[in-house]
Order: C-alpha cells, then structure tokens, then sequence
C-alpha cells in the first residue's frame, strides 16, 4: 500500500492520533504535497460524507474524519502555495434572533465545512442586523444561511431579508433557510432562494448554489 | 373505563428502579463533582449575584457550586405539591409514587384526522385539543399540543386562554419568558380571583428547561426565579440529546441531567426557599444516523425513570416523566407500541407528573389519535398496577367453599358484585369474531378515529362563567396590543 493510500485508511478510519505521522510517512516517500491533500485528505472525507448521506456510517465517525482531514491539512498547509488548498464557497450561518436552538444550524455547519467550504458562524440568537453586518464586512460570502425552531422566532427570516434588501445587499448572497417550522411554503412566502430538511441536503443544495 | 375503580398509587412489591441505593449516591456525589469542578454557566447577572452571596464561586458568566449549597437546597423543597382544577378541587397530588398523564407541547404540525395530512397548528386544533383531554378520564393535566401559527408573538397566552375556557383540569404551560408567564399568570389569578387563592390552590405549572450542556439562559433563569417568587409550581427539565449534547452512555447523561437539574433548583430555591419544584427531565439520546431526538428510545425510558427515582428515593422530591410518545409519522403500530412501552414503564416506576402524550415524529407532530389511543393503554396501566386486594371479601374462600369442585361462578352474586372492578374495554375489541365482523369489522385505528372525532364534534366542555370569561378577554387585549406596540418599534 502506498503512503497516501495509508494516509487516506487513517483519515476515513479517524485515527487522530496518527494522522500526523501519516502525512509525514506520505512527505517521505516522496509524494507531491498536492496529491497528498488530495488523494490523501480529501477524497477520504468525500467518500464517508456520501456514506453518511445514504445512511451507511454515524454523524460521529465523519466528524471524527474531518477532525483528522484537518490535522493533516494543517501539517501540509506550509509545503502548499497559497490557493493550493481550495474552498468550494462560503457561507455565513446562523440561527436567528430569539431562539437558542442551535445543534441544527451546528451539524450543517460542520457537514458544510467537512464537504470543503468556508462557513462564517454567528451563532444562535442572532439579530437582522448583526446578519447584515457580516456579510457587509465579507464581500466574498455566497450563502447565507438561517436556521430557527421555533413558530415564534421564523418570521425574523422574513424580517432579516427585508434587511438585506434595504441595504442593499439582498443579490449578493444566496440565501437558505431551514429549522422544524418552516417548509418550502414559507420559503417562498419570504423570498428565499432554497430550503431543506436536513443537514446532508443542505450540503448538496449548497454546492448547487455556488455553481450557479 | 371509571377511572375511580383505580388507584394511582401503585402498590408493586418491587418498585422498577435500575439503581440500588449505593448506586444513586454515586450519581449524586458525581454530580456534585461537576457542579463544583467544572460549574454551569448561568447567562443572568440577578442570578450570579445570589449566587455568589450564598458562596458559590463566579468566574466571568461561570458558576461553580459548594456541595453544601447544593445540598441545602435539595432539603428547601417541599416533598409534595398540590395542584388543584378549575374549580378549586384538588386533581394532583404529586409526590412519592402517584402518576399523573397529560399532553405534550408546542408541536409546530397536527397530523388531521379527517385527512391523514400532517400540517400547521391552528387555534382550532388548540381548541379540540383541549376538548378532548377534558373528555378522557386518564388524561390528568394539560400541555398546549401544538404552538398555534396564528398568533406568532403571543401563541403562549392564547393556548392558556383556550385551555382554561374548554377544560376544568389544571395545566403545565410554556412561556417565552417572564413577560408571557406574566400574562398566563394573570389569567388564572382571573378564574382564582386572586394571586394569593393561585399560590394556596395552584391551577397551573410552568414548563422550564436547561440548555444541555450545563448552560442556563437568561430566559429559563428568569422564570425560575419568577416561579419561585410567586410561589407558581414548575419543573426544570433537561431536553439532553445525548450523543450530541450530553454523554451517551446512561450514567453519564445522568449525571450531566442531574448536574442541570440541581443547578436550577438552587436558583430555583435561593430566589424563595420552600417553593414547590418538580425535579427530573429527558435524556433522549440523538439517533446518530438520522441526527433527530428519539424521546422514547429503550435509554430515554431509563434515564428518565432513573433521575426520577434519584429524585424521589435520594431526593424526596416531585417527579417528572415523558410518556406515550413515539417517534413514528403516523398513527400507526409503532406509536401505539412506543407509546405503551413508555406508559407501562412509567406506571411500573411510579413517576409522577408525566407529559408528551399524543406526540409523533418525535415531538413535531401531535396526534389526537394517539392521544385517544393513550387514554386505553393508561386505563390498562392503572388497573395492572392496582394489583391484588387482599381482604376477606376479595379473598373470596366462603364462594370458593360453597362452589367446591364442580360448581360454576356465573351465578353467584360475588361475581356480579365484583365484575364493577373488572378493567372494562372501551376501544379494545373482545367481541367474538361474528360479533366483531356484525359491528362492522373495525381495526382499533378506525375505532379510535372514530371516537376521536366524535369528541372534537359532539363534546361540550364545561363553560366559565361570563365574569371570568370576560376578564381573559380583556387581559388577551392588553396583551395582543403591547405585542402590537413593540412590533411597531
Ligand atoms: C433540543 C431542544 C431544545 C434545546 C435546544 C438546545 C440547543 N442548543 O439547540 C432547549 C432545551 C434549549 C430548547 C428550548 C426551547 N424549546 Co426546544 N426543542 C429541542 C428539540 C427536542 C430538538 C431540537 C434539535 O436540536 N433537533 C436535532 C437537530 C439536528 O435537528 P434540527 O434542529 O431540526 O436541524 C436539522 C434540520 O432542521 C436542518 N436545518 C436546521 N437548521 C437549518 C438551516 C438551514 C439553512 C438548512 C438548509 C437546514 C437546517 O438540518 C438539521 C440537521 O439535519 C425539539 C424537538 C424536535 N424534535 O425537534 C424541541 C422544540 C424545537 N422546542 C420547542 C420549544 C417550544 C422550546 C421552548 C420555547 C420551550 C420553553 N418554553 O422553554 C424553548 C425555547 C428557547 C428559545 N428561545 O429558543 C418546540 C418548538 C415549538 C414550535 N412550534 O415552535 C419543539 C418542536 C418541541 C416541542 N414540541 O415542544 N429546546
């Protein structure tokens, strides 16, 4: 087996504690540190975040994976030139003012950042206004996404993009929103460019998102 | 179906309990180590100051709490609670080891019996929810089903508005914050007359709950210490997921959920000592593949029984319990399963305040026809766990005697005088087959539906009377026009 193919085994495996070596034995063998980002490092992820999609693997082990994609990102990083490692897009994210759920807007994140992209998180209990501000300050963010539970707290989506629209900034992002209490239905009403049920498709709407 | 025939004080020689006494102190000492090493954070100021005047150390929003203190508190709280209905009788006696049923909350969808169609919660459906737990004799209390579309700011005093006017039975409300428990309190001090009748007579709960892990909002802190202050009952209960927000393991998500639980309580007891708390909460663990809370998962069953046992045997306090809900989209065989694998376990164990009857799709969705269902499985529950009456007339040696060998006891007036205790079908079909295929041949689906929709059609609940019924009004006024006020802004 070569270097890359083991780097590779202990990345989808998630043995954090020997990522680093393998990215090393990888280096000494002579491979080329692209080749190792890719075949060794992300190709892995790929594969279980599919695995996970179709319900082959649990949320702990892509996660687990994606911590030890990370490592070994961060030990090559330096051998990389600048814009060797890509991101697919990025994203603010947050859930939205009143409501305090958050392990919804934080698994998307998570599975959003393990497929590849960049993701700016406020956190929960986040005004329109402090939505707005980020993206004024991030002129490179394509999504925004918006997460809330609660009947009481959707409707400060509809308020958020109204925001958006006043500052002028409402064609700059995409935005998407999710949560138990909206559907498409609501999407619509509000004007927003997408909706799932779930973090997996969330990841692949977003991937639509950034290619169109 | 008389629910008086039944005793809810279940008389099991062998309470069901996982943990033997040296086991649950473990839990308790553990707990106490959390509270002190690694603290809670506690997001309101008022708080951390009492909390800081009764020894507690306070780093930044972090609290870290003394054993004594913790132990101070637990003694604080009253062993029993009383609640009482509309009319100022008592329905609950919650402590040792009495259960008491009733609905979940806040669903945001209703799966409709006419159509089989999940879709939103109206005020409607509050209406016919409320309706039909004041029609089923097991239902003991009631939660608000689902949290209603059509008043997005001020669904938590409407649902109280249309639980008190369509039901005598007391209530366990949620609220937004102290503001909304404000106005919910303000409504029953209307049916009481004053706020003093509410604290000696409580018609109504409050819901509160943590923030797993070890975190305290601002919102939840400051209903507690308003709860507390006006001597208003509540609980203070985990919604652990654990796997994602709290250790997976049983003992772990225990120890954690305890962790939660005490903490509040010492809030709870500081803002007013002596002040009536129910002590206990879910752990459901996330179903890692699906990534959704499994609210009656065979460890959600256990780590609910077992805090509430720690509670009662360790503790001497209230408990709170989750019951009769399922994590199926449909009222189907899984939820009549899940639901009555939960309400037998609760029954066995004897916790006393239980909700989340009638939820499906693990709490987004609330069935009237689980809930209708529900009412069969506790009236079941509570006959089985009534056990054996052993007096001489039960025993029932002279009949055995005068019947001897080769007699029969179809005749025999001892019979008929006890067939009045015997478990009674309502909705379970024991007719024989032609009987059964006579009455129509139904499944137990199609007789629940039926039933289902013959209280949402023909019941009438007891009304209020035109001065109480007016001054709910008048505070729903005030209430929709200061939710206008700030909206404006
Ligand atoms: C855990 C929980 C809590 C925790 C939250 C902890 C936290 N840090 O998040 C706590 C205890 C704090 C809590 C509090 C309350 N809760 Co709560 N809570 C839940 C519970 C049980 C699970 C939510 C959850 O995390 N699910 C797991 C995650 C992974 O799923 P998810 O959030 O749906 O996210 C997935 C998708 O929706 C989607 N998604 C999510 N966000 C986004 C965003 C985008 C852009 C996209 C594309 C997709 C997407 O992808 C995610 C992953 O697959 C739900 C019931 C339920 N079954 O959902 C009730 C529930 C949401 N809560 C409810 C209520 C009423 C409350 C309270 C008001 C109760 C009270 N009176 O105190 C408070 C409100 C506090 C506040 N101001 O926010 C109600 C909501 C009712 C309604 N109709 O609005 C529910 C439905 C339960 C119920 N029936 O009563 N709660």
């Amino acid at each position: 087996m070569s270097k890359i193919t083991e780097l590779a085994v202990v990345v989808e495996e998630g043995r954090i504690d020997d990522v680093v070596a393998a990215v090393e034995a990888a280096l000494e063998e002579g491979n080329a540190p692209m080749d190792i980002l890719n075949a060794g490092l992300i190709d892995p992820i790929n594969v279980l975040g599919e695995k996970f999609r179709l319900g082959e693997v649990y949320v702990p082990e892509l996660l687990i994976s994606s911590k030890a994609m990370k490592m070994g990102v961060d030990r090559i990083k330096p051998l990389l030139a600048a814009g060797d490692v890509k991101v697919l897009g990025k994203a603010v994210f947050c859930t939205v003012e009143g409501d305090m759920h958050d392990i919804g807007k934080n698994l998307v994140v998570l599975l959003l950042e393990s497929a590849g992209f960049e993701v700016i998180d406020l956190g929960m209990d986040v005004e329109p206004d402090d939505i707005v501000e980020a993206i004024q300050e991030n002129d490179d963010v394509q999504i925004l996404g918006m997460s809330a539970m609660l009947t009481t707290t959707m409707y400060a989506m509809k308020e958020t993009i109204e925001a958006l629209e006043e500052a002028g900034l409402r064609d700059r992002v995409k935005v998407l929103i999710g949560g138990a209490p909206v559907n498409q239905i609501f999407a619509d009403q509000i004007g927003a460019d997408g909706y799932t049920t779930n973090a997996p498709s969330a990841v692949e709407l977003c991937k639509k998102l950034v290619v169109a | 179906m008389d629910r008086s025939n039944y005793n809810n004080v279940l008389k099991c020689g062998s309470p069901l309990r996982f943990l033997n006494e040296d086991e649950m102190k473990e839990i308790h000492t553990s707990t106490l180590e959390i509270l002190q090493e690694v603290g809670s954070v506690i997001q309101h100021e008022g708080a951390r100051e009492m909390l800081k005047k009764a020894g507690c150390t306070v780093k930044g929003k972090t609290v870290y709490f003394p054993h004594g203190l913790v132990e101070w508190a637990i003694k604080q709280a009253p062993s029993h609670i009383h609640v009482y209905d509309r009319d100022g009788d008592v329905a609950m006696d919650l402590g040792g080891r009495k259960a008491y049923f009733g609905t979940g909350s806040d669903c945001p969808t209703l799966l409709d019996v006419y159509t089989g169609e999940h879709r939103n919660f109206t005020t409607k459906d509050m209406e016919d929810g409320a309706k039909i737990i004041d029609a089923l004799p097991q239902m003991d209390f009631l939660m608000c089903c689902g949290l209603m579309y059509d008043y997005p700011v001020t669904s938590y005093e409407h649902e109280y508005s249309i639980m008190v006017r369509n039901s005598t039975k007391p209530q366990v409300v949620t609220a937004a914050d102290r503001e909304s428990i404000s106005n919910i309190t303000k409504m029953a001090v209307a049916i009481r007359g004053s706020m003093e009748e509410l604290a000696r007579k409580p018609l109504f709960l409050m819901y509160n709950e943590p923030n797993s892990p070890l975190i305290h909002t601002f919102e939840a802190v400051d209903k507690l210490i308003y709860c507390s202050e006006n001597q208003i009952p509540t609980n203070y209960s985990p919604c652990m997921m654990p796997g994602a927000t709290g250790p997976i393991t049983n003992a772990g998500a225990l120890i954690q959920g305890n962790a939660e639980c005490l903490a509040g309580l010492v809030i709870h007891q500081l803002a007013h000592p002596g002040s009536p708390i129910v002590f206990g909460g879910g752990m459901y663990n996330m179903d890692l593949k699906c990534m959704q809370p499994t609210y009656c998962s065979p460890e959600a069953i256990v780590n609910n029984i077992t805090l509430a046992q720690i509670a009662r045997d360790l503790y001497e306090l209230p408990t709170w319990g989750f019951t009769g809900c399922s994590g199926s989209k449909v009222f189907d065989a899984q939820a009549t399963m899940e639901a009555s694998e939960f309400i037998f376990s609760i029954g066995y164990a004897g916790v006393n305040l239980n909700h989340d009857v009638g939820y499906l799709n693990y709490g987004l969705t609330f069935s009237f026809e689980l809930l209708v269902s529900c009412n069969e499985t506790i009236s079941q529950m509570r006959r089985i766990f009534d056990g054996v009456q052993m007096d001489k007339d039960h025993m029932a040696m002279d009949i055995i005697k005068a019947v001897g060998p080769k007699g029969h006891y179809l005749s025999e007036p001892h019979t008929l005088k006890y067939n009045k205790e015997m478990w009674k079908p309502d909705l379970t079909d024991r007719a024989d087959f032609e009987g059964w295929k006579n009455a129509g041949a139904t499944t137990y689906e199609q007789r629940v539906k039926a039933r289902t929709i013959d209280i949402i059609e023909n019941y009438v609940p007891k009304a209020l009377t035109p001065e109480q019924d007016a001054a709910i009004d008048a505070i729903l006024a005030e209430v929709d026009a200061a939710a206008e006020q700030k909206t404006k802004k």
